[in-house]
């Protein structure tokens, strides 16, 4: 993410989807469209199964699209950058999961996809 | 002229006989002749030969012409035309026998065996002519009547058999008519026994149906209280679940401030337990602090402690509120099924004291009605008797008209075996 | 300042432990690595994590890793409900939140009554103060070197 640019925003706009019973964010900004899924997309099994993953969020990576299967996909609101968080290295999560949004008592995971097109290759 | 046809008969000789004096008259006409005339003993001998073969009976001798010559020629021929008359008169005496011989033959024939056919006699006999001629109408007129009376006979024979056969006919069916009549009558015996056995049963059933409509009314007022007990108990059964859902409904509340005051205790666990982390970490200033948290947590747990009884009461409360909720369903649902069986039981009773009540008319209706039908059976009885004995003189009479039907059939075959002696044609 | 607060706890004659109850451990920590106390509340579950790092809760604007500690101890696991807690543990720079079922409360022990760690027990010694016994052995409570364990931890989870 880019620290300088959502500081000039003061926000962030997060685009909020569904993985199985799970609810995850992104940087709307690398999203270049939502397409149907194909079978071929990736899927990350550490964020769950999903149940039908009939959409896919499409982004643009050095190797190309990268196609991220989902079920269901909301709508794209504005994060305060006050509401966002770096995920702590002690969490010892995948690179991937790059912070989380805090709404209320909830945290929401943000998923960067560039880095789950990386992920996906190194297996 | 028969003159050479010989007359063998008897009879004809007996009468030829007969009639010698008067040849000897005219033997005495011929010797008178003689005396007028002389004659040679050849001739006179012929002449004697002659008259005594002709009175030996041979008419047809004739005093030969060549024997007595010129002499007694014409003697001869008086004589001899004397001879030619006395054969011709015997002739026709001998004919007219004859003819009356016939005619006495069919009569014979008739008187003996009835037979008019034969009848054809027929004369030239003027003096018999009309004789036979009057026997001929008679016998024709007896001939028309034996035909009549063949005829006649005929017919009444045929008569007398339709005659026998309808009577047989009818005494057949009069015997007939007289079993039915006995079966009818035995029938209407017995239906009168049965009539009489209805009328019984009917009055059993009346009585029967007399006690069963006691025990109906019994029934239907045990019914109605049975039903007015269901309506308290079931009017009791609300009451008690109306109390049952108020005290639901008052536990439940119960229950969410319970789940608030364990709300509080919970929160004021936390307090307790973040104080006491600051009074610990304001070293011996925070000392007294700490140990007033560490009560506060202590009646906070107490606190909790407590609200977990009442929780485990509350959740006994609900369950015993909801078998009571059960049991009053139940029990509703029960007295509502009590009610509506009594109704079905009150509904049945009035069903079987209508029906009884109807058995009861119908079972008395019937008596009547058997009673009216035996009354009227016994009259059929009675008439039935009467027809039986009138049937039965009836059979008599036809037993007797067959009788006298046989008999005349026999008479007619009689007559007609009599009148076939009789020949008509 | 951590150790120095040691310093001063070994000086006096007793210390003070959080005292609490996971699974069929009872566990103390030292009062000073525990910053509060909370309910345990949603947990937002991390991909690849090590097992013992039961995912992520938001606590006054910052994001805490949760430790289980039963198995991180390999002594079963942690199962969160309603009256669950858990207690911000510090060591350092390092913050956690760690899961407790029941909250016994603050102890002041004496240092006297603490026992050494028994030898030759298994691994989850190493991360032993020492054993504390209670009224019963069902009392008994182990005391952990949180700052010890937490950096183990921390050293589990980055290094992979």
């Amino acid at each position: 993410m880019n620290d300088e640019h959502v500081h000039e925003r003061e926000g962030v706009d997060i685009l909020f989807f569904d993985i199985g019973a799970s609810t995850f964010g992104t940087d709307a900004s690398q999203v270049l469209r939502i397409d149907r899924s194909l079978p071929e997309d990736i899927t990350l099994p550490e964020l769950g199964l999903p149940h039908r993953g009939h959409r896919a969020l499409v982004f643009d990576t050095p190797e190309g699209e990268g196609h991220l299967k989902v079920d269901a996909v909301h709508a794209v609101r504005s994060i305060p950058l006050s509401a966002l968080r770096r995920m702590p290295p002690t969490a010892g999560a995948a690179p991937y999961a790059v912070g989380v949004c805090l709404e209320e008592d909830r945290a929401v995971l943000l998923i960067d996809l560039v880095e789950t097109a990386r992920t996906q290759g190194r297996h | 002229m028969s003159l050479d046809t010989p007359n063998d008969k008897p009879t004809s000789k007996a009468r030829a006989a007969r009639k010698a004096p008067a040849s000897k008259a005219g033997g005495a006409s011929a010797k008178a002749g003689a005396a007028s005339t002389a004659m040679s003993p050849a001739q006179y001998k012929a002449f004697t030969d002659t008259l005594l073969t002709v009175l030996s009976g041979n008419l047809q001798a004739r005093v030969p012409a060549e024997l007595v010559g010129e002499g007694g020629a014409e003697m001869a021929q008086l004589l001899n035309q004397v001879l030619d008359n006395l054969a011709e008169s015997e002739h026709r005496k001998q004919v007219s026998a004859q003819e009356i011989d016939q005619a006495l033959d069919a009569l014979i024939g008739l008187v003996r065996e009835g037979d008019l056919s034969r009848w054809n006699t027929s004369t030239e006999d003027p003096q018999l002519g009309p004789l036979l001629e009057g026997f001929g109408k008679v016998i024709e007129t007896l001939r028309t009547f034996v035909r009549e009376i063949n005829e006649a006979a005929l017919r009444l024979s045929s008569s007398a058999n339709q005659v026998l056969a309808a009577s047989t006919q009818h005494e057949t069916s009069s015997t007939e008519q007289a079993a039915a009549i006995h079966e009818t009558t035995a029938t209407m015996e017995e239906l009168k026994h049965a009539s009489a056995q209805i009328a019984e049963n009917a009055g059993s059933v009346a009585r029967v149906a007399e006690e069963t409509l006691g025990a109906a009314r019994a029934g239907r007022g045990a019914i109605g209280e049975f039903i007015q007990a269901m309506q308290q108990i079931r009017s009791d059964g609300v009451a008690v679940a109306d109390s049952i859902a108020k005290l639901s409904k008052r536990v439940e509340r119960i229950g969410t401030v319970v789940e608030v005051i364990d709300e509080i205790a919970d929160r004021s666990d936390l307090l307790a337990l973040n104080a006491a982390l600051e009074g610990s970490r304001a070293g011996e200033a925070g000392k007294g602090f700490s140990i007033v948290a560490a009560e506060m947590r202590r009646l906070a747990e107490n606190v909790l402690d407590s609200t977990k009884e009442i929780k485990n009461l509350i959740t006994e409360i609900r369950e015993a509120t909801a078998a009571a909720a059960g049991a009053a369903e139940a029990s509703k649902s029960a007295t509502e099924s009590g009610e509506k069986l009594g109704a079905v039981a009150a509904q049945a009773v009035e069903g079987i004291l209508a029906g009884v009540q109807e058995t009861s008319d119908a079972a008395r209706v019937i008596n009547l009605a058997t009673q009216q039908q035996r009354t009227a059976t016994e009259q059929v009885v009675a008439s039935m008797a009467e027809i039986e004995d009138v049937t039965r003189q009836t059979t008599q009479a036809s037993k007797q008209a067959t009788g006298a039907a046989a008999e005349l059939t026999q008479l007619a075959g009689r007559l007609a075996e009599l009148i076939k002696r009789f020949k008509a044609d | 300042m951590a150790p120095d607060r040691a310093v001063a706890a070994q000086a006096r004659p007793e210390q003070e432990f959080f005292c609490f109850r996971v699974g069929d451990l009872r566990l103390g920590v030292p009062s000073e690595n525990v910053l509060e106390v909370l309910r345990a509340g949603l947990l937002t579950p991390l991909p690849r994590t090590p097992s013992f790092i039961m995912g992520v809760t938001g606590h006054r604007g910052e994001v805490l890793p949760v430790v289980d500690l039963l198995r991180f101890l390999s002594k079963g696991e942690a199962r969160i409900g309603p009256r669950t807690r858990l207690f911000v543990g510090i060591t350092g720079s390092y913050v956690a939140g760690v899961v407790a079922d029941t909250v016994l409360g603050l102890r002041r022990i004496p240092v006297a009554e603490i026992l050494p760690p028994p030898l030759g027990g298994d691994a989850s010694a190493e991360h032993l103060l020492g054993v504390v016994q209670g009224h019963g052995t069902q009392d008994a409570i182990n005391l952990l070197n949180f700052s010890k364990l937490l950096q183990t931890a921390r050293q589990r989870a980055v290094a992979r």
